[in-house]
């Protein structure tokens, strides 16, 4: 564990140091952004890397988490910091109804499903104008207070949103260091031989995704009382894809790598930004080229995620400079950092069946 | 409800209903070919709606081209367009054995980059494209354009071509093989790689048409159209159980519901109408989770999405 413990003493210093390095500072408010989306991500990898569901849902959540304690503070005049957990635990409630009516779905059809279910949230939250208030936005929604201590400044926010991004890793990283872990595993592996063990599969499906549900209706409820205004396009389906892809970016199973996927897809936009300076149609067209032929540059050569990938590449390299035997095969696939499952697992084991070929 | 409901009504909704299905079921059989043969979803399906309104309507309008010709033109460029993508994206994460996470990742990112050379070739404002033929005609008081009458008309020429493709032709039942056991297909000597070429190109073939006999009626060709389009079209793949018959039957149900829920409902509820199909989606795969039209589970080549 010894790695393990540096590897989290490094991140935490570096999470202290970076609002202040020189261009981040002038962006508090888009750390803040990555550190939601860094939770939604942490919710969705236990769901996709660990039990090795596709939901497409995670928006939804964020959304109900946002507007339920953005409603109960604005309409009901009720504190912040009593609505925040309110709307976790409806957000949770939710995502409990609606995995189990989902799981009995598998594959596409759950990608589908949840995806639609995220769509049909969308649009009960955008159109239910006596609530929500749609399309003209919720407005003047109240900053967290704590004991007397306001939230006003961004940076007092983002140290707060970062310090619950590392309470929810921790808590992940019990999780799947536990028996409930080593279950969610064998249920990635092979659903069937997992069930075929006593794992009841559908049981823990649920319950991870209760979690993620609960995680992201924290991060939908920190960020109503960061931004004051909520308007429904923020929760769109658009959204539960791009936390997706966070997840793939960052390493499908690694809870490390959430985060840096977060920072990965949010940061590249305002990067190609600067690089193309403009606004016309052509400029954006291009930096949609770039990003979507990043993703497919990025899954077809390090499938398992930036942050693995890279791992492996240097754990190789080191391997190379201290003149070892090479570890493991092609260097893609040795990564073995702790708590992380690093070998391309097919979905099921009839993948096997079907793929024994190598020409 | 509103209240001036009449039968007639009923009718031309569901008329409507039956064009946009028409498109919707194209969409859907594109998705389920790719999903067939190679077991994976393209998520850049609604891509090559887009690209085959595009390449119609872009040509004819600020080239002065004739539409016989510019359709096949259209037609032809998102083959290609099609065959690169499986070559240049699928195969080489199939090389490295991916799973199908990563391929769902690897085609949002294709399709985003397609997207992406669309609006900075073409621009934000949608291009007109002239329905082919001018006015319409009534059945039983439900008016129907001429227009309408080409989007039933790809549909059913396409289904046809479908039928006598994997009924009658070697490399149809090759690909039928294909879907059924790959492993066995290649001891039989059949390349599933080809295979997969043939399923993409031919996706982004019947993609391109469903752009192209949509365009006139939707307000012509934009380059984000594709994404509603590909979504509605996975809809009704799934809705079918992802049969080649499903996918249809799926399209069309899919549309004359949606027009029907927009029809019958007044403000209070048709403001709601964008989950209309996803209510419809979920509570069919509640009842049946296969899809309606699901024979018996079986095993395809990488079933796990």
């Amino acid at each position: 564990m010894h790695i393990a413990k540096w590897r989290a003493g490094a991140f935490v210093i570096f999470l202290a140091i970076v609002p202040f390095l020189p261009w981040a500072n002038e962006h508090r408010d888009e750390l803040i952004i990555i550190g939601l989306f860094a939770i939604l991500a942490v919710g969705l990898t236990l769901v996709m890397g660990y039990a090795g569901q596709l939901v497409l849902s995670q928006a939804a959540f964020y959304g109900l988490g946002a507007y339920t304690s953005a409603v109960l503070t604005v309409n009901l005049k009720w504190p912040p910091l009593l609505a925040l957990p309110i709307g976790m635990v409806v957000a949770g409630l939710i995502a409990w109804a609606a995995a189990r009516l989902l799981f009995r779905l598998q594959g596409a059809a759950l990608a589908l499903a949840s995806l639609g279910f995220g769509i049909v949230v969308y649009t009960i939250l955008g159109q239910w104008d006596e609530i929500t208030r749609g399309q003209q936005s919720l407005t003047n929604i109240p900053k967290l207070e704590i004991l007397g201590f306001v939230f006003k400044g961004d940076l007092e926010y983002y140290y707060l949103v970062w310090a619950v991004v590392l309470l929810v890793m921790l808590l992940s990283f019990n999780i799947i260091n536990s028996r409930v872990g080593r279950a969610f595993r064998a249920l990635r592996g092979s659903e069937i031989a997992a069930s075929a063990l006593g794992v009841n599969t559908r049981a823990y499906k649920i319950q991870v995704f209760v979690l993620a549900g609960t995680f992201a209706g924290l991060a939908g409820g920190l960020y109503a009382h960061f931004r004051g205004v909520l308007s429904p396009p923020t929760f769109g389906w658009p959204v539960s894809i791009e936390v997706v892809v966070m997840v793939a970016v960052g390493g499908v199973a690694s809870i490390w790598g959430a985060p840096f996927g977060a920072a990965a897809v949010l940061l590249i936009t305002p990067l190609l930004r600067e690089l193309f300076r403009g606004t016309s149609a052509a400029a954006s067209g291009i930096e949609n080229i770039l990003y979507g032929l990043a993703l497919v540059v990025i899954m077809i050569f390090l499938p398992q995620g930036l942050l693995t990938g890279a791992g492996s590449w240097w754990s190789y390299l080191w391997n190379k400079i201290r003149g070892g035997r090479k570890v493991g095969g092609s260097g893609f696939r040795s990564a073995a950092a702790d708590g992380v499952v690093a070998e391309a697992a097919p979905l099921r084991a009839s993948d096997e069946m079907a793929q024994p070929r190598k020409d | 409800m509103a209240s001036n409901l009449s039968l007639e009504l009923i009718w031309q909704f569901c008329v409507y209903g039956l064009n946009t299905g028409a498109v919707y079921a194209l969409v859907a059989l594109g998705f389920v070919i790719v999903y067939q043969i190679t077991g994976f979803v393209n998520f850049a399906q609604g891509e090559f709606v887009m690209l085959g309104a595009m390449l119609t309507a872009w040509p004819t309008s600020s080239l002065k081209w004739q539409i016989w010709y510019a359709t096949p033109f259209a037609i032809i460029v998102t083959v290609f367009i099609g065959l690169l993508l499986e070559r240049f994206c699928i195969r080489p994460a199939e090389k490295r054995n991916a799973n199908a996470m990563t391929v769902v990742v690897i085609t949002l990112g294709a399709g985003i980059a397609i997207k992406g050379v669309a609006l900075s070739l073409w621009g934000p404002e949608p291009y007109s494209l002239a329905v082919f033929n001018k006015g319409s005609f009534k059945i039983f008081g439900a008016v129907i354009l001429w227009q309408n009458l080409w989007q039933l008309g790809a549909t059913a020429l396409v289904g046809g071509l479908f039928l006598f493709f994997f009924t009658r032709t070697l490399i149809g039942r090759a690909m039928r093989a294909c879907s059924i056991n790959r492993y066995a297909a290649r001891l039989m000597g059949i390349s599933p790689r080809f295979m997969s070429s043939v399923a993409f190109g031919l996706a982004a073939a019947i993609g391109a048409v469903g752009g192209i006999v949509i365009a006139p009626t939707a307000g012509g060709a934009s380059w984000d159209m594709g994404t509603r389009l590909g979504l509605l079209g996975f809809v009704a793949a799934v809705l079918g159980g992802w049969s080649y018959g499903g996918a249809v039957a799926g399209g069309f149900l899919l549309g004359v519901m949606e027009q029907l829920a927009i029809g019958v409902t007044d403000r209070n509820w048709s403001r709601f109408q964008d989950a209309f199909a996803f209510i419809l989606l979920l509570l069919v795969l509640l009842w049946r989770p296969g899809g309606l039209f699901a024979r018996k589970a079986r095993e395809t080549s990488r079933a796990g999405l």
